[in-house]
């Protein structure tokens, strides 16, 4: 799955400019970054290959939650490798997956990410704006 | 359930409250999808920005901007809205506890003090609606502007009946004037209509209201 020797992210958010810049914070913080504005787009960029998945809840009218259930019927260990970007804490998110709440830092998206992957992280304490959630 | 009116003017009644809550979670809803698509994405792109931005500089520098980046991280925290009263998966004491805490206290009266015996014969959804929603406009009604310092909030549910028993106390005096009755005027109106007993208390401002609300055999546990 590795680019180079780094670890692959995909991220997925229908707003470019969250799109790039989360790609940029996550490309410093030693990822190969790949992007996808939608539903369809993600899974042509065959999502399962990646060792981190970043998903914003709202993509336009879908669903990121969609995305990931898709993902979880050839793969029931994909939401261990998910992050669950969400501007509201009332969006319904699956128990199993990481939440990260906007908005958030850089560092706590890097922190997140790389908790997904078990790398180490920029600081052991969970980021005091998200809602950080490993269950599954 | 209208105490003057007949059993249709009483499902209008309910229908119209239960219509009320719904329209608050409509608009609880519109204004998170709000927050989502504008504010608390255009906080994230800056967050970003300052990230990217703080790298070229000294490390001193780069210190305040992080502590401005949490800083206002932690603001925007404080804009996420609570979980809502009817979101699905919610059962009637979680529903209504939220729409109380919410809806009411703070918003309607200053202390809210409840007692629900409501978990053996739980009530419906509509039900829910029909409590919370009385217990809004008996007390907005009862001052459009000020909070009363204190209320009682008892619900009690069976196989026959949900029972609704509220009390208010204020804060401003201990004997009725004319502002009392006036008060007391208005809520007698609006109690008509939800099918509420009103009772004044005599010697003290404050006043109580009860509804009882027949049961469909099916709406019991439900």
């Amino acid at each position: 799955m590795r680019t180079h020797g780094r670890p692959r992210a995909l991220v997925v958010d229908d707003q470019e400019m969250i799109r790039l810049l989360a790609a940029r914070v996550l490309c410093d913080g030693g990822w190969s970054v790949e992007t996808a504005g939608g539903v369809a787009e993600a899974l042509a960029l065959r999502p399962l290959g990646f060792d981190a998945l970043v998903i914003d809840t709202r993509l336009g009218a879908e669903r990121g939650t969609e995305l990931l259930a898709a993902l979880r019927l050839d793969d029931p260990l994909v939401p261990r490798r998910c992050l669950i970007l969400s501007g509201a804490s009332t969006d319904p998110a699956p128990d199993d997956v990481a939440v990260l709440l906007k908005p958030f830092r850089a560092d706590d998206l890097l922190d997140a990410v790389n908790r997904l992957s078990g790398r180490p992280t920029v600081d052991d304490d969970p980021p005091g704006g998200g809602r950080q959630r490993r269950t599954g | 359930m209208t105490q003057s009116g007949t059993a249709g003017d009483a499902r209008v009644a309910d229908r119209l409250m239960f219509l009320m809550i719904a329209l608050q979670e409509r608009a609880n809803r519109a204004l998170v999808e709000e927050l989502h698509d504008g504010p608390m994405q255009e906080l994230t792109g800056i967050l970003l920005s300052l990230a990217s931005l703080r790298r070229g500089l000294p490390a001193e520098a780069a210190a305040q901007i992080i502590q401005i980046e949490t800083r206002l991280r932690d603001a925007a925290a404080a804009l996420h809205r609570p979980q809502p009263p009817f979101r699905p998966g919610n059962g009637p004491r979680q529903m209504l506890e939220l729409g109380l805490t919410q809806r009411v206290e703070g918003v309607l009266v200053d202390r809210l003090y409840t007692s629900l015996d409501i978990d053996v014969a739980p009530p419906a959804l509509a039900e829910v609606a029909v409590v919370l929603a009385t217990v809004q406009l008996l007390l907005q009604e009862s001052d459009p502007l000020e909070r009363p310092a204190r209320a009682l909030v008892a619900v009690r549910s069976s196989a026959e009946h949900v029972e609704l028993a509220l009390r208010v106390a204020y804060a401003d005096g201990f004997r009725p004037d004319a502002a009392t009755a006036g008060r007391l005027e208005r809520l007698r109106q609006v109690a008509d209509v939800l099918g509420a007993r009103l009772s004044p208390d005599a010697v003290t401002s404050a006043w109580s209201a009860a509804v009882r609300l027949p049961r469909a055999p099916s709406q019991a546990g439900g």
